[in-house]
């Protein structure tokens, strides 16, 4: 019987890896296409059925970091050979990159969204996490008067879609000059990221036994020492867990950027789609600035995996 | 060198009156374990000397002085829960640390008072592990390990052998018992076990729904 029920156990196993793997490729495969999309010379990239084989090029991602414009007559020979060969890749496409009075090459916007992107982010996760982290700190551990219908409230801003606040926003914005500034989207990305950083710490520091903080009460430390000393190493985990779900919401969030920016304060996802075009839609230049856009995330998940993946370690507190 | 003293100690919460009007002195270097069943209001009364869970009236004088306002930190009082409460991202060795670093004591000091509880409660191979690395008995050692280092003037112990087998609580009570010859300070123990207080306490008070019966 044993050695049946192993077997079927083992199976069983094999089943479950076979589908955990054909579940990631499908999760995995528009991230290839993308991927690919981004390297295909640009005729390929739209071709039915879709090209697998192909010859790898960068020429999206130099045009994706450039202005370029429509070649009206054939480039001659001689600034053909005088150009660098990431320019050569251009004007092999039939285009030329824009240049200023001085002959130097005009970049793209788009390594300035990249960054307000960044800024924008990185800004807003910071906000959202501490301030979810103290509130939910507070509403673990002292005794807050309506603390249900509180918490229901914070939840409750979540509830609308953006779409629906986002025309009262822009007018709001405009009214008190925040509009197509930074400070404006990380305010809204705070306030949009602070409810759910609140209920998921909330959730996290329930778990922290509140014997730990006592214990640093009576070992002498002020309740804000143990805080800093104690209740954040132990909550490193959940905090970890909001920060990534933060950082993702504020990064890949369209629909207010698309109209509360338009030049100084635009992040990348609004700022993508623009580069389509008009007349010719080039899909491998938006395809690499989607590439480029999927790296932070990426890094930054990868850095925290020790945390997201570590669990809490409730070994010294006797259950 | 500390003399408890509780005097129409009350505590409710909400409707329920866990502690009614307790008073009690507990003498310098004395050994006082709280008998009584679960529930009866031992933990509190313990948390409130503490500083833990503030009391709605009476006082608690240490050496004389009324200290019920003092805010835990400042009691010199120190307290060993039920669950143990060791630091788990700290090492042994840093959970011993600990309470030495609130009042600013220097590295070097710390390193000798760490070594030295270590050696007394025979945990020193232990203190680069991580708490979760411990058994039950260890653990305990740590815990009061890091309620001595700092020579408190009270010890207050929650129960602390209860969930240990029969066997290491007998070992765990001549070392308590050791213990206390050795530093002297004034310890409440609380337990619901009979034959622990009779084996360890100078003197016994019983508890029931929250009134001493001696
Ligand atoms: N934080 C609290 N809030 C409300 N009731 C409590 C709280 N702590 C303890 N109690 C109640 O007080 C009574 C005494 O508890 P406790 O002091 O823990 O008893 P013991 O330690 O003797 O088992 C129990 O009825 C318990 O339910
Ligand atoms: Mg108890």
């Amino acid at each position: 019987m044993a050695v049946v029920s192993t077997r079927s156990g083992r199976l069983g196993n094999r089943i479950a890896i076979a589908i955990v793997i054909v579940i990631t490729l499908i999760f995995l495969s528009p991230i290839y296409w993308i991927t690919t999309t981004a390297f295909k010379p640009l005729v390929q990239a739209t071709s039915v059925p879709p090209s697998i084989v192909f010859e790898p090029q960068i020429t999206p991602f130099v045009k994706l970091f450039t202005k370029r414009a429509q070649l009206t007559a054939p480039v001659a020979p001689e600034v053909y050979e005088a150009a660098p060969w990431w320019e050569r890749l251009v004007l092999d496409g039939g285009e030329r990159l824009a240049r200023d009075g001085k002959g130097n090459v005009v970049f793209s916007a788009y390594p300035d969204r990249f960054i307000n992107s960044l800024i924008i982010a990185i800004t807003s996760t910071i906000l959202a996490v501490s301030l979810g982290t103290v509130t939910a700190y507070g509403f673990s551990r002292f005794r807050v008067k309506g603390e249900a219908d509180l918490l229901f409230f914070i939840l409750s801003t979540r509830m609308l879609p953006p779409i629906v606040v986002a025309i009262p926003m822009f007018l709001m914005y405009r009214a008190v000059g925040l509009n197509d500034t930074h400070i404006g989207l990380i305010i809204l990305y705070t306030a949009f990221n602070v409810s759910f950083a609140v209920w998921l710490m909330k959730g996290f520091m329930d778990e922290i036994p509140k014997e730990y903080e006592e214990a640093a009460l009576v070992d002498g430390y002020t309740r804000m020492q143990a805080f800093f000393k104690i209740v954040l190493p132990e909550a490193a985990t959940g905090i970890a867990a909001t920060a990534v779900f933060c950082f993702i919401t504020a990064w890949n969030e369209y629909a207010f950027a698309l109209i509360l920016t338009n030049r100084r304060a635009q992040t990348a996802p609004p700022f993508i789609p623009s580069q389509i075009g008009t007349g010719l839609q080039d899909w491998t230049v938006i395809a690499a600035g989607t590439v480029l856009f999927l790296i932070p995330v990426a890094i930054f998940t990868f850095l925290l995996r020790n945390h997201l993946l570590r669990g809490m370690s409730f070994g010294a507190i006797r259950k | 060198m500390a003399e408890i003293e509780l005097r129409h100690i009350d505590k409710h919460f909400g409707p329920v009156h866990v502690i009614r009007d307790v008073n009690l002195t507990i003498k310098d270097r004395e050994f006082v374990v709280f008998l009584g069943p679960s529930g009866c209001g031992k933990t509190t009364t313990l948390r409130a000397i503490a500083g833990l869970e503030e009391i709605d009236s009476g006082e608690i004088l240490l050496d004389g002085k009324p200290i019920q306002n003092l805010r835990a930190a400042d009691r010199d009082i120190a307290f060993v829960f039920q669950n143990y409460a060791l630091y788990p991202h700290f090492t042994v060795y840093e959970n011993l640390a600990f309470p030495l670093r609130a009042v600013g004591t220097s590295a070097v000091e710390i390193d000798k008072t760490v070594r030295s509880v270590g050696g007394s409660l025979g945990i020193s191979h232990l203190l680069k592990m991580r708490p979760s690395a411990l058994s039950g008995g260890d653990m305990q050692r740590v815990a009061i390990g890091r309620a001595l280092v700092r020579r408190p003037k009270a010890l207050l112990l929650d129960e602390p052998i209860g969930s240990l087998d029969a066997k290491l609580r007998e070992t765990m009570r001549v070392e308590l018992k050791r213990l206390h010859y050795e530093n002297g300070s004034t310890s409440i123990y609380v337990t619901h076990d009979q034959v622990e207080a009779m084996s360890l306490a100078d003197r016994i008070v019983v508890m029931n729904e929250g009134i001493l019966q001696q």
